[in-house]
């Protein structure tokens, strides 16, 4: 135990306690200033994360609204059969996996990139200048980039297709095209969180000793030299830990970007499963169906965090736990 | 290979900050000078502008009798040492020594060699495959020198080396480094804050203070003839007694005050050295007072404050008025707290300086050489 808060009681000899549990209160009893703290976060977690889980039966259920959640007799693994016979369904975990995939390479370096270009930015003015740019669009709200990017590209009056008619070219319908989606729905997000996640990149390369760089100079190290030999081995560790968030998310591509940039005409590489399950649970009222597709995903995604972390252990030394 | 370092009037400013103020000092091949002072009086900077880590605002700094001050780090022939060892947490002992010859064009079998070389020097054969997690402090020391090795540098600069290193340890690594030295003859700077570590490693000690040289010399010619107050207070351990005294002059004789009440005579060329100077310091080392007299010494009455067993000796703090003199007192002592005493002083042996900034005004060198 820490020492600071550690009231009197601890150094007078408790009688005996006859169960485990007896221990407990009795550290709690003491100790309940540490435990108030804990408590918000444990009642969130209980209300808003554990006592949804109660519903999650209705994946094994032909879930009627009138019977209610107890009421409704148990089909088991059938939603399960039916989402693997769905050509929408598997669509979606695919479209789901190429764009992770894809962000996980063309997305996850730019943060690294820009924390390591920063760090050579000498000028302090012009420093905070860049940085402050680059974080921005990540306090913007998705629904005014989706809103951003659609005007950005509007076939009439967006700037992108006013300049590609200056230039003699035919305008494209960006935002109707299958084949777009990715790349916008990609360099949109790498514009909106690449600055701010370099702030991460960026406190672990200040936290490297100083004393590194300058006995690199003294056996004559170039800059370049700095940043490849010393600078990026030493936050390899922050990589690694990163990269294992993020595969373990690779099953998660947030619906509400999708959603607002998404139209029927581009669901053919745009449609996921999170906005799958939207699609299925909120608007086509298949609750039983969408929280079984929910049950699939959470359960890949755990393999998925595991097997990540277990990867990252192997190699780095460092996990998340 | 060892070179001469020579500095002339160097200066390093950090906006109106002067932490080094005009020093000037001229290393001879092979000589290891030791940089000594307390904190924060500019050791670091100076031994970073022979680097080359800091550019010098005014004056010449000569390596190899060729002007360096515009020289890049590598160019300088020097290698550094660092307090935190600055090793490379991601390399193995043998990457992180050979570190600095793998970003050049060496061939890998001379890496190698090099590698080798240095291990078998330092005893570090063993360890090469490891991570510097995996090494004791001692172990991780010897690596950064390793690293400086392999480069045959003409300089060695150390930074506080083993500050961050346990005492035996540190007495131990003192000692390899002094084998290093006599066996590998490069000349040295090293830096410490600690006056023991100057007085068995140089063969001359600079003593800085506040940006400036207070004193340089051998560590004999520092610890028999401080040319200051502050030098005499920081060399010795403990170190040399010094206490404010007033001077009472009776006809011919002349005579010392200390603690408000114990009256010391002069000797006649203490007299003259003083020539009227009333603000003085008076100093005695903790060897020069003895619990018996002898031939030479005045008595002094005090009280025993505290006895320090130090095992083969003691040291004896006694409370005389306001002052506190400590002595060492040989052997297994009877002498216990609160009880007064009779301290003996060796008058052949005192120094006298002057309070007002602090310069030695006597001291008879013949009593003491
Ligand atoms: N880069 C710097 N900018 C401003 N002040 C500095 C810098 N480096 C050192 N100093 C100041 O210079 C003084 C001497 O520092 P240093 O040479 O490290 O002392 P030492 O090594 O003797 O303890 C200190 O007061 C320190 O605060
Ligand atoms: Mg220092």
């Amino acid at each position: 135990m820490s020492g600071a808060i550690e009231s009197p009681a601890t150094f007078v000899k408790q009688p005996v306690r006859a169960s485990k549990w007896g221990e407990v209160i009795e550290t709690m009893r003491r100790d309940w200033m540490l435990y108030a703290m804990l408590a918000p976060a444990l009642i969130w977690f209980l209300i808003f994360m554990y006592k949804p889980m109660y519903g999650l039966q209705i994946a094994f259920k032909h879930f009627s609204a009138f019977k209610g959640i107890e009421g409704s007799e148990w089909i088991g693994f059938a939603h399960f059969m039916t989402l693997f016979h769905s050509d929408q369904f598997l669509r979606a975990i695919s479209n789901t996996l190429v764009i992770s995939f894809y962000s996980l390479i063309l997305a996850a370096p730019v943060p690294i990139l820009l924390a390591l270009m920063i760090n050579e930015v000498h000028s302090k003015g012009f420093r905070k200048t860049v940085q402050t740019v680059l974080y921005l669009p990540h306090f913007i709200s998705v629904v005014i980039v989706a809103g951003i990017v659609i005007a950005f590209l509007s076939p009439t009056t967006g700037l992108v297709n006013t300049a590609l008619r200056a230039l003699g070219l035919e305008q494209v319908y960006f935002l109707t095209r299958p084949e777009w989606f990715r790349g916008i729905y990609i360099s949109s997000g790498i514009w909106k969180e690449a600055g701010f996640d370099s702030i991460i990149y960026l406190a672990a390369i200040m936290g490297i000793n100083p004393a590194l760089y300058e006995s690199a100079q003294v056996d004559g190290a170039t800059r370049w030299q700095m940043i490849w030999r010393i600078t990026v081995p030493c936050i390899l560790p922050t990589i690694a830990v990163l990269l294992v968030i993020r595969l373990g998310h690779i099953l998660e591509v947030g619906y509400e970007y999708i959603v607002l940039l998404y139209q029927p005409s581009t669901y053919e590489t745009a449609d996921v499963i999170s906005t799958y399950i939207y699609r299925l649970g909120l608007q086509g009222a298949r609750y039983d169906l969408a929280a079984a597709a929910g049950i699939f995903n959470a359960v890949v995604a755990l393999i998925l965090v595991l097997t990540a972390n277990k990867i990252s252990r192997r190699i780095t030394r460092t996990g998340v736990f | 290979m060892a070179a001469n370092v020579s500095l002339r009037n160097v200066a390093k400013h950090f906006g109106a900050v002067k932490v080094v103020d005009n020093i000037s000092l001229e290393i001879e091949p092979g000589e290891f000078v030791v940089l000594v002072g307390p904190s924060g009086c500019g050791k670091s900077t100076t031994l970073r502008l022979v680097a080359g880590l800091e550019q010098i605002s005014d004056g010449t700094i000569s390596i190899d009798n060729r002007v360096v001050n515009n020289l890049a780090p590598k160019d300088r022939g020097v290698a550094m040492v660092f307090q935190n060892y600055a090793l490379y947490p991601h390399l193995t002992v043998r990457d992180n020594i050979s570190f600095g010859l793998r970003l050049g064009r060496m061939s890998k079998a001379d890496i190698d060699a090099e590698v080798t070389r240095a291990a078998s020097i330092l005893e570090l054969g063993p360890l090469l495959d490891r991570r510097p997690s995996d090494l004791s402090g001692g172990q991780r020391q010897r690596v950064a020198m390793g690293r400086a090795i392999v480069r045959n540098p003409s300089v060695f600069l150390f930074d506080e080396p083993l500050s961050n290193l346990d005492a035996k340890l540190r007495t131990q690594m003192r000692a390899e480094i002094k084998r290093l030295h006599s066996r590998l003859r490069n000349t040295v700077i090293y830096v410490t804050h600690d006056q023991l570590e100057a007085m068995t490693l140089a063969d001359r000690i600079v003593v800085m203070r506040g940006g400036v040289i207070e004193q340089m010399g051998t560590p004999k010619e520092l610890f028999d003839a401080p040319v200051s107050s502050f030098v005499a207070g920081f060399m010795g351990s403990p170190p040399m007694n010094l206490t404010p005294c007033s001077v009472v002059s009776n006809g011919d004789a002349t005579s010392v005050t200390l603690g408000g009440t114990e009256k010391l005579s002069l000797p006649p060329a203490a007299r003259e050295a003083i020539n009227g100077t009333e603000q003085l310091t008076f100093g005695v080392r903790p060897e020069d007072i003895r619990l018996q007299p002898r031939e030479g010494t005045q008595p002094i009455n005090g009280l025993v404050e505290l006895v320090e067993p130090l095992g083969g000796e003691s040291l004896v703090h006694v409370r005389v008025g306001d002052d506190l003199f400590v002595m060492r007192a040989e052997g297994r002592t009877t002498v216990e707290s609160d009880r007064p005493i009779t301290l003996h002083l060796d008058m052949q042996r005192i120094y006298l300086f002057d309070r007002k900034g602090g310069r030695r005004v006597y001291h008879d060198m013949e009593a003491t050489s």
